[in-house]
């Protein structure tokens, strides 16, 4: 084939990676249309769009886990051919993804080693060796770890180190990071951009995937921007902005300009004193959790995963059990009622988790669109359904929420993650509670539904509601909190306005209030 | 040609299921020929069998009749997400209940008879709970459970039958219920019984549960998202309890019809293993309440014809449940099924010629 | 009646010899389920499986005069019918209650159906030749060891030696490491360039394999024929010891044990106990009732693969 080398201002920079005339579909969903791809040896790559662009999918089939249906692959100038990870592994590849490829049951040193683990008369695990030579990797990098600690025990930051030790340890040219700072505070975060450029140092190069274009436009030195399954544009970042960017990615110019303000702040609503609770181990996961919540405001709870938000939102519906403390909504004591209670009391919940908590699948819109009202008036005389009302009822909230479904006994399975959402918003807006928690509720969708659940959010705050947001997004929790609450190891460390904090004091809180910098 | 294309598309449940049927009944057919047996005389006498005369139609009836009501039991738990394989213990009990109680109570028909079945239903229902609580408070698998407890019924019913109550005829039971607590014959000649109306009925009242009340939405919804359910206020393990019961007093009200319209008494081992074919009835039935009265026919028409094909096609008795096993074994696989059928209907897309469409 | 007695006739070494009799097949049958399931596989089915491997070793024993040939039967049966179930449960991602389900009621079927088909009446087969077993004088004159061990099949040997091997396997091997990530995460094999099909394909042949010889013991060992039903419940009572020993090698090896000896122990208490004062239908059904009440009270809430019972989804998005 044609040589691999590109010329760029002058110098003559090799090709680690082409990617020609990538397509890739799932059924009718078209997820990449004619992709080009090219990425320089030592470079640090990126590739930018919004969520469902297609970026995760060209990595994917990059790194076997998916196939093309057409298209070509040159590995270091070769034309090669990739039916699974072991065939990406052996070229030198690897991927570090969103959702971590760990396993938690087992220890650091067994994941970091899976598949290829040191043996005792090549049929024995070498237990020894592979404590040892975790511990060697981990020094060698910099990238402090224990081999003999079970991975559920270790924190989200740590993890990803065992991820970026499991891809040296196979000798990795090309490494792949999926969303690498989704999850992370903005001190990690650092501490990840100056991991990268260690291994950058080391001849490695990096393809880096995000929508966060700050990041972007501080580490690249190419950029890729992808759009509804195609390529945009690839430019140097010297060429290009954050502004650029986004134009490029959404196709219209955006002004991300920042929520209006609060404007009247009425009185609490809901009062939470002291909660504790434990989870099924008898761990402790919430400690002495206090906090006002008042109504016209939107108050953010922050925190990195696992420091006791879900659990949070859950007893506050009332599905973890509380041992101490109480929650008190409008004056009344709702901390040992039963879900349906302290729903009816007036609390309204978007769920974090779409699919598993917050639509049943397999009914079709209308059933869904009154999930937890289906006993109340008109739908139900208590006992005997009134599917009549269901229908007028679906038909209302489609139209004022523009939910794109066919019918209102589409199955609901069928619609894309946005109309789902906003499925599960009309329904818990619309019926009007005093309180609306609203926990991840952007996860996974794209600009647009992201918009306008933004936008739900803040009407129903300017309506007089009170707003509990509760995100792993710390740029979500800035632009539409009024006031913020960090969470830390069940406890909150500290609930400050939005105007008097900044992402970084916020990130410290995040981490505890210290943080051990990895040595430059 | 694309309204024919439509209509498969849209009935696709109902053509897939018929699909597995036949390709058990095609898998069946090679065994027999394996066996050295005429599969094709086999179907014609399982026809005849089944339905070649007005007797043998109603003798199909007749042991249609447990296996909808087995079937509707089955399919109950089975919509809230509680597979009770324990019908046929339920049932047994169930059916020594109400015999027991129309043996030893005197009282005037309209009181008996409901009373007779009503006693059925609380002893399967009863013995269903044991179950219920150890899935919803303690995670129990119930196939496992309710598997586990066919065992002591079957010997609990066995051991009374056997050696407590006293009798003189060949095959051991219970002496005959009272006139009062009979349901009556209404095909002279034959043993059809007004079970098929308690049949029916319960039917209808299965599909107004599930479909037209705010218990059977949250019923299903629990059966289909759990998680979703609970998130939502519904009380989920008070769902699946009463699931539960209600499965298991169906199954006993399957027994109980049984000793009410056919035998008059609990007669030892009388239960060719109903249970277990109401799995197949309901699946069969796409857990639809009205389906399994089709589907029960079926059954119930293989149970008659399998006399015929006995006698003359040499076809062992046990070929009942191989057939059983096998049909089920299909509904398992119909995801293979399924996907040549959706291939075949909905065609190979031609992906990026339709780039241009999907834009607008 | 004299109690003291009583007990003491049935709280003996007989009863301890008994047990390890009874639990030579829940034994193989609990361990082989405890593989597949530490891969991520559910297999209700065990039963089933273990009704078919049974027949099988009958019939292999019956035609050939040679129990070993039959045992070998019984192996592959349980093979062929793991792959059966393997592909409806993992290639096609069905439900794995569901398969399991139809496996039982197939072999249900088809057992009594051959059993006609072949000898011409149901019920049962004639008596075949069984394996040999532990027959020594200097043994049977070694104390405890002696009247436990004497007259035991030979299979007692294996049952006793493999959990050993099966923790050998899954804890100090690679393979079993692979085998346990294939339980917990299979996303994180595919990763690394392992194919979690495979494995679990594997792990579930490999499991229907024992459970084809826990069913052979059956037939070829504990007694000398194959009757129809002949598994009784066993195939559920090992499900339940995988179950209770959350898939773990030593507790699953102890449960199948402790079930084994409630076995023993009704059977010990129907002969020693008159019919006047409990029926013999009373122990039988105590094996399955006091499972479930030990599962009831004793039953942690977590500590099964993480991954149990999802089929794998290769291109999940």
């Amino acid at each position: 084939m044609t040589p691999t080398f590109l010329i760029v201002i002058g110098e003559i920079m090799a090709v680690i990676l082409e990617m020609r005339n990538i397509c890739k579909n799932f059924g009718n969903v078209l997820a990449n249309i004619h992709v080009d791809l090219s990425v320089e040896k030592g470079a640090i790559h990126s590739i930018v769009g919004e969520n469902g662009a297609g970026k995760t999918t060209l990595m994917n089939i990059l790194y076997g886990l998916y196939q093309a249906n057409e298209g070509e692959i040159f590995f270091d100038g070769k034309k090669v051919v990739i039916n699974d990870p072991s065939d990406a592994v052996h070229l030198g590849i690897g991927m570090i993804h969103q959702h971590f490829k760990l396993i938690p049951a087992m220890t650091v040193a067994e994941n970091v080693m899976l598949g290829l683990e040191p043996r005792i008369a090549n049929f024995f695990l070498d237990i020894k060796k592979l404590n040892q030579q975790t511990q060697e990797l981990s020094d060698k990098y910099g990238l402090a770890v224990s081999p003999d600690v079970l991975v559920e025990n270790i924190s989200v930051g740590i993890r990803q180190r065992v991820e970026i030790l499991k891809a040296l340890y196979r000798n990795v040219k090309l490494l792949i990071l999926d969303e690498p700072t989704a999850l992370l505070t903005p001190q990690e975060a650092e501490d990840l951009f100056r991991v990268i450029n260690h291994l950058r140092r080391d001849g490695i190069t990096i393809i880096f995937i995000s929508h966060h274009l700050d990041e972007i436009m501080k580490i690249s030195d190419r950029i890729t921007v992808m759009r509804d399954g195609k390529v945009v544009k690839t430019v140097d970042k010297k060429d290009t902005n954050e502004v650029g960017l986004a134009r490029m990615m959404v196709g219209r110019d955006v002004f991300l300009r920042p929520a209006p303000k609060a404007k009247k702040i009425g009185n609490t609503v809901l009062s939470i004193k002291n909660l504790c609770a434990n989870n099924i181990f008898h761990r402790q996961v919430l400690t002495n959790v206090s906090f006002d919540l008042r109504a016209g405001e939107i108050l953010g709870i922050a925190g990195v995963d696992g420091n006791g938000q879900s659990e949070l939102v859950r007893s506050l519906i009332g599905i973890q059990k509380i041992t101490s403390g109480e929650i008190i909504l409008n004056g009344k004591k709702i901390d040992h009622l039963p879900v349906r209670k302290m729903r009816d009391a007036g609390i309204g919940a978007i769920p974090e988790d779409r699919l598993k908590e917050g639509l049943v699948e397999d009914f079709n819109v209308q059933e869904n669109l009154i999930l937890g009202l289906q006993h109340h008036k008109p739908f139900s005389n208590g006992l005997i359904m009134n599917w009549m009302e269901v229908g007028k009822n679906a038909n209302k909230l489609i139209k004022k929420f523009d939910i794109r479904s066919p019918s209102i006994d589409f199955p609901t399975r069928l619609l894309s993650g946005g109309n789902q959402q906003k499925v599960i918003v009309a329904r818990e807006i619309f019926h009007a509670p005093d309180i609306v928690i609203a926990a991840q509720p952007t996860r996974g969708l794209d600009i647009a539904s992201t918009d306008f659940v933004h936008e739900q959010l803040i009407e129903q705050r300017d309506a007089g509601k009170a707003v509990l947001l509760v995100s792993l997004f710390l740029d979500e929790v800035l632009l539409l909190s009024t006031r913020i609450a960090v969470m830390y190891k069940g406890k909150i460390v500290d609930i400050v306005d939005k105007d008097k904090t900044t992402p970084e004091k916020l990130g410290l809180m995040m981490l505890g209030g210290s943080y051990q910098h990895i040595p430059a | 040609m694309l309204r024919i294309k439509n209509f498969f598309n849209k009935f696709q449940a109902i053509f897939i299921i018929l699909i597995a049927l036949l390709l058990s009944l095609v898998a069946v057919g090679l065994l027999l020929v394996a066996t050295n047996r005429n599969p094709f005389a086999a179907f014609y006498y399982f026809l005849r069998g089944g339905f070649g005369t007005l007797y043998n139609t109603a003798d199909t009836i007749t042991r249609m009749i447990p296996l909808a009501i087995a079937g509707v039991a089955f399919l109950i738990g089975a919509q809230t997400g509680v597979f009770n394989v324990g019908i046929e213990g339920q049932l047994l009990l169930g059916a020594m209940a109400s015999a027991l109680v129309g043996y030893a109570v005197k009282l005037p028909a309209l009181f008996h008879l409901p009373l007779m079945l009503l006693s059925g239903c609380l002893a399967g229902g009863l013995y269903a709970l044991i179950a219920a609580w150890l899935k919803a408070y303690r995670d129990i698998n119930e196939i496992l459970s309710t598997i586990m407890l066919n065992y002591p019924a079957f010997f609990f019913c066995h051991y009374l039958v056997v050696r407590v109550i006293p009798n003189e005829s060949v095959v051991p039971g219970t002496p005959f219920i009272q006139k009062t607590a009979e349901l009556p014959f209404i095909l002279p000649g034959t043993k059809l019984h007004a079970g098929i109306f308690v049949a029916i009925l319960v039917s209808v009242a299965a599909y107004w549960l599930l479909q037209k009340t705010t218990l059977g939405y949250e019923m299903r919804a629990v059966g289909r998202n759990k998680e979703a359910a609970r998130y939502h206020g519904v009380p989920v393990e008070k769902r699946m309890v009463l699931s539960f019961f209600l499965s298991g007093a169906i199954a006993g009200l399957a027994g109980a019809v049984e000793m009410a319209g056919l035998h008059h008494r609990y007669l030892d081992q009388f239960s060719p293993g109903y249970g277990y074919d109401a799995i197949t009835v309901a699946l069969l039935a796409l857990l639809n309440p009205f389906g399994v009265l089709i589907t029960g026919t079926l059954f119930g028409a293989l149970k008659t014809g399998i006399m015929d094909m006995s006698i003359y096609v040499q076809i062992p008795r046990q070929l009942a449940t191989l057939i059983n096993g096998i049909v089920v074994l299909f509904i398992a696989g119909k995801n293979l099924i399924e996907s040549s059928y959706v291939r075949f209907f909905k065609g190979k897309e031609r992906y990026f010629d339709t780039v241009a469409k999907e834009k607008q | 009646m004299d109690w003291l007695q009583t007990l003491k006739t049935v709280f003996s070494l007989a009863l301890i010899y008994s047990t390890l009799r009874a639990g030579i097949s829940i034994i193989f049958a609990g361990m082989g389920e405890m593989i597949n399931e530490r891969a991520g596989v559910l297999n209700i089915g065990v039963e089933g499986i273990m009704l078919m491997g049974a027949l099988a070793a009958a019939l292999g024993s019956y035609f050939t005069g040679n129990p070993w040939i039959g045992l070998l039967a019984a192996a592959l049966t349980g093979l062929l019918i793991g792959l059966i179930f393997a592909f409806i449960a993992i290639t096609l991602k069905s439900v794995q209650a569901i398969a399991g389900l139809a496996i039982f009621l197939l072999a249900a079927g088809l057992s009594g159906f051959m059993l006609q088909v072949i000898f011409q009446h149901g019920g049962n087969t004639p008596t075949v030749a069984t394996l040999p077993m532990i027959k020594s004088d200097i043994l049977a004159n070694i104390p405890i060891l002696g009247p436990i061990f004497n007259n035991q099949s030979i299979l007692v040997i294996p049952a006793l030696l493999l959990p050993i091997l099966i923790w050998l396997f899954l804890y100090r091997t690679p393979w079993g490491v692979w085998l346990r990530a294939a339980g917990e995460n299979p996303q994180a094999l595919a990763v690394v360039g392992i194919d979690p099909i495979k494995v679990r394909y594997i792990a579930t042949l490999v499991g229907a394999m024992f459970h084809g010889i826990g069913g052979a013991y059956l037939s070829i060992a504990q007694t000398s024929l194959f009757f129809e039903n002949m598994v009784v419940g066993r195939g559920f009572i090992a499900l339940a010891a995988v179950i209770f020993g959350n898939a773990k090698p030593r507790p699953v090896f102890f449960a199948c044990l402790f079930f084994a000896f409630m076995d023993a122990l009704q059977i010990s208490l129907q002969t020693a106990v008159p019919e006047t004062i409990l029926p013999r239908e009373l122990f039988m059904a105590l094996p399955y009732i006091l499972t479930l009440f030990i599962l009831a009270i004793f039953i942690k809430r977590t500590g099964g693969p993480a991954d149990i019972g999802n089929p794998y989804h290769k291109e999940a998005r």
